[in-house]
């Protein structure tokens, strides 16, 4: 799962990206709202993080633009609480809002809900034959018995779950694992599937050549 | 007296309106009476003189008996007297035709008019419906051959001398007169009092007409409340006079409105700038114990959680600053003060920060006193030169000019930043305004030190101002000098 976080406030930046990772998501950064709206426009972002009040262009506009382009789901994170905030950035496209000061758990919990809306799926539990996912949890499980996956291998798991059916090429893959830091092959991507192969059965992931990945229905 | 415009209003009203109505009733009540009696004066005068031409024209009685006219005007006095004394002996006839015209001898107004003529020896000639106790004058003196009018009790008579000295009295009782004024009275005092009735009751529904709108506008201003600020007087259905007093009222609303609405702003702005380092605390906190860290973690959110305290304490030290300023409590002493030596103090105190932020420190010092308090003072020059710094270029200079004007002393501080956008000028002393919020955020400026100095400044009775243009911005502090020696001991 991979995340933007559009924050200028340096400590509130850092310890957001910090809790997102903890909790298995790659994550960007940005400090304004230019940069954030031309990364959340490049890249194919699972959720994106918005403060308000920005420096060189504001979350308000930020969202407005976005919307023209992309459906990423905006969780709109401000100190601004005054019912008419709220409806304003709600009607300009955003999907959720949480307000200043705010509980990690809380913010993590909404940005699961977030991406489990935007994929269609508003069960926080996937089944696929045998295999069980628990996206709350994070925790994938095989004829119900728990099985170990990293990070990167759940978040693998989740993204093709959540495309069922759908041919998901590898570049797809590696931008969703890895943020804009990582500096990795595109062939570890590889590496990780055949280690979740290994793990939940060799044809729970299908290869389509030349093409990518993809889970069966 | 009620304290009530209305009742006085109508008090006053009712006081003309009498005045206004008897007046005028008393006034037609006596012409009347006096038009009455002249018309019986009048008629009692022709009435006296008709019978004196009339007993001027006695003839003896002709043998036919018929009464021959004599033609020409009536005898003078001087004329020789004619042969036969003809009032000594009237016959019937000629008296019964003594009697003026119109006069019936009987009939509707009998009992009224009656009248009498003596001859000089006081014998009766003729006499009509005379009253009882009438009596002739003893003395002709106080009457000649014009007709004088008198009253005699309720008796108005006229009284001439006739031919031969013979003494016509014409009367007519009053009393009918009487009692048509006193009808005539009553028929005034009836309709004057309905007239002062209707005159009071239109005076009260109109005075109930002005006084609403002072009750309409009473009624919008108590409904008026820190709550609903924007209720207005409508003004375009009032007097004038009334209206001046509601534009005035809308005035002060308006005001109100404002002043309140931008307290409302200051609350939201303040809590805003609080949560901020509030919510890098609580999640720091709360990142840190969601699984067990190194101690180099612990220590890092300690120091991040530590510095969002800082931040807060300096927010809400200078949200108390401003509330001491607002209600004019801010304590400052005053005292003599060394200004120069202040400003060398900051220069110093701010001179790793220029080195760090490559901006040259420069400064133009004369010596110079002020009353003033130093904490306070050394707040507002380092919070001014800290800004030089802050928002200056690399590179770029902060100049600090101490200088004496007229009475007092100015402190100027010139950065080479790039300038204040014409849009934001208006607003940069006021609470949490910031040019860039970016910069501000990343400095540690929380948006109070402008506001704070110019409290400051002018609680010592001095002025802040600004100019700026592209790339060079400039804060002057102007404070009334301290002239010591001259004044001796202050």
């Amino acid at each position: 799962m991979r995340m933007l976080v559009i924050e200028d406030e340096p400590e509130l930046q850092r310890v957001l990206s910090q809790a997102l990772r903890e909790d298995g998501y790659a994550v960007d950064q940005a400090t304004d709202g230019e940069a954030g709206l031309l990364k959340a426009t490049l890249t194919e972002y699972d959720g994106i993080i918005l403060d308000l009040m920005l420096p060189k262009m504001d979350g308000w506009e930020v969202i407005q633009h976005l919307r023209r382009k992309k459906k990423t789901p905006v969780l709109v994170l401000t100190a601004r609480d005054s019912v008419s905030d709220r409806v304003r950035g709600l009607d300009r496209g955003a999907d959720d809002y949480l307000t200043k000061p705010f509980a990690i758990v809380e913010l993590l919990a909404r940005v699961r809900a977030l991406i489990r809306r935007s994929s269609n799926q508003p069960s926080p539990t996937i089944g696929i034959g045998e295999v069980a996912i628990d996206t709350g949890a994070k925790k994938v499980s095989l004829k119900g018995i728990e099985v170990v996956l990293t990070a990167r291998e759940y978040s693998i798991v989740e993204l093709l779950a959540r495309h069922r059916g759908e041919v998901v090429p590898r570049q797809r893959i590696y931008e969703h694992i890895f943020d804009e830091n990582d500096d990795t092959l595109s062939n570890l991507v590889e590496v990780h599937v055949s280690n979740v192969r290994k793990k939940l059965g060799k044809d729970f992931i299908q290869t389509r050549r030349g093409l990518g990945y993809s889970i069966d229905g | 007296m009620v304290r009530s415009l209305r009742w006085r209003l109508q008090f006053w009203y009712a006081c003309v309106l009498i005045t206004v109505v008897a007046g005028y009733g008393l006034f037609l009540y006596f012409q009347v009476r006096d038009a009455r009696r002249k018309e019986i004066d009048k008629e009692l005068i022709s009435a006296a003189n008709y019978l004196d031409t009339s007993l001027r024209n006695f003839e003896p009685i002709p043998k036919d008996g018929m009464i021959r006219k004599k033609d020409g005007p009536p005898p003078k006095k001087d004329n020789p007297p004619p042969p036969v004394d003809r009032l000594a002996s009237p016959n019937e006839r000629t008296l019964r035709e003594l009697t003026p015209p119109g006069w019936p001898e009987s009939g509707g107004r009998k009992g009224e008019l009656y009248y009498v003529i003596w001859r000089h020896d006081k014998s009766v000639i003729k006499a009509v419906d005379i009253p009882p106790d009438l009596e002739p004058p003893v003395s002709d003196r106080d009457f000649g051959i014009d007709a004088l009018i008198s009253n005699r009790r309720e008796f108005r008579e006229a009284i001439r001398m006739g031919p031969r000295r013979a003494i016509i009295v014409v009367g007519l009782s009053t009393v009918h007169l009487h009692d048509e004024m006193n009808r005539f009275a009553g028929v005034l005092a009836i309709s004057g009092l309905a007239l002062l009735l209707l005159g009071l009751l239109g005076g009260w529904v109109f005075s109930a007409r002005m006084i609403r709108p002072v009750r309409k506008i009473s009624e919008t201003a108590s409904r008026i409340s820190a709550v609903n600020l924007s209720e207005r007087i409508d003004t375009s259905r009032i007097d004038k006079e009334l209206a001046d007093l509601a534009v005035v009222l809308n005035d002060a609303f308006d005001r109100l409105e404002t002043s309140f609405a931008q307290q409302a702003r200051f609350t939201a702005d303040a809590s805003h700038e609080l949560r901020t380092p509030l919510a890098i605390i609580k999640s720091h906190v709360e990142l840190a114990l969601s699984r067990p860290r190194s101690p180099e973690e612990y220590t890092s959110t300690l120091e991040a959680t530590g510095k969002a305290a800082d931040r807060m304490y300096s927010i809400v030290e200078g949200l108390l600053t401003l509330a001491r300023a607002d209600s004019g409590r801010l304590d400052l002493i005053r005292e003599q003060v060394n200004f120069t030596g202040i400003v060398e103090e900051c220069l110093l105190l701010l001179t790793p920060l220029a080195e760090k932020s490559d901006v040259r420190l420069r400064s133009e010092l004369i010596f110079a006193q002020v009353m003033a308090d130093t904490g306070a003072l050394a707040q507002v020059v380092r919070n001014l030169l800290n800004n030089a710094i802050q928002y200056n270029r690399p590179g770029g200079e902060a100049f600090v000019r101490l200088s004496r004007e007229v009475d007092s002393i100015v402190l100027a501080i010139r950065n080479n930043g790039p300038g204040i956008p014409e849009a934001d000028q208006s607003h940069i002393f006021e609470r949490f305004y910031r040019v860039d919020k970016a910069r501000a955020r990343t400095s540690g400026g929380n948006g109070l030190g402008l506001a704070i100095c110019k409290s400051i400044v002018e609680a010592m009775g001095g002025q802040i101002q600004f100019t700026s243009s592209a790339d060079e911005t400039t804060f002057t502090v102007k404070l009334p000098e301290l002239k010591t020696g001259i004044e001796g001991d202050v």
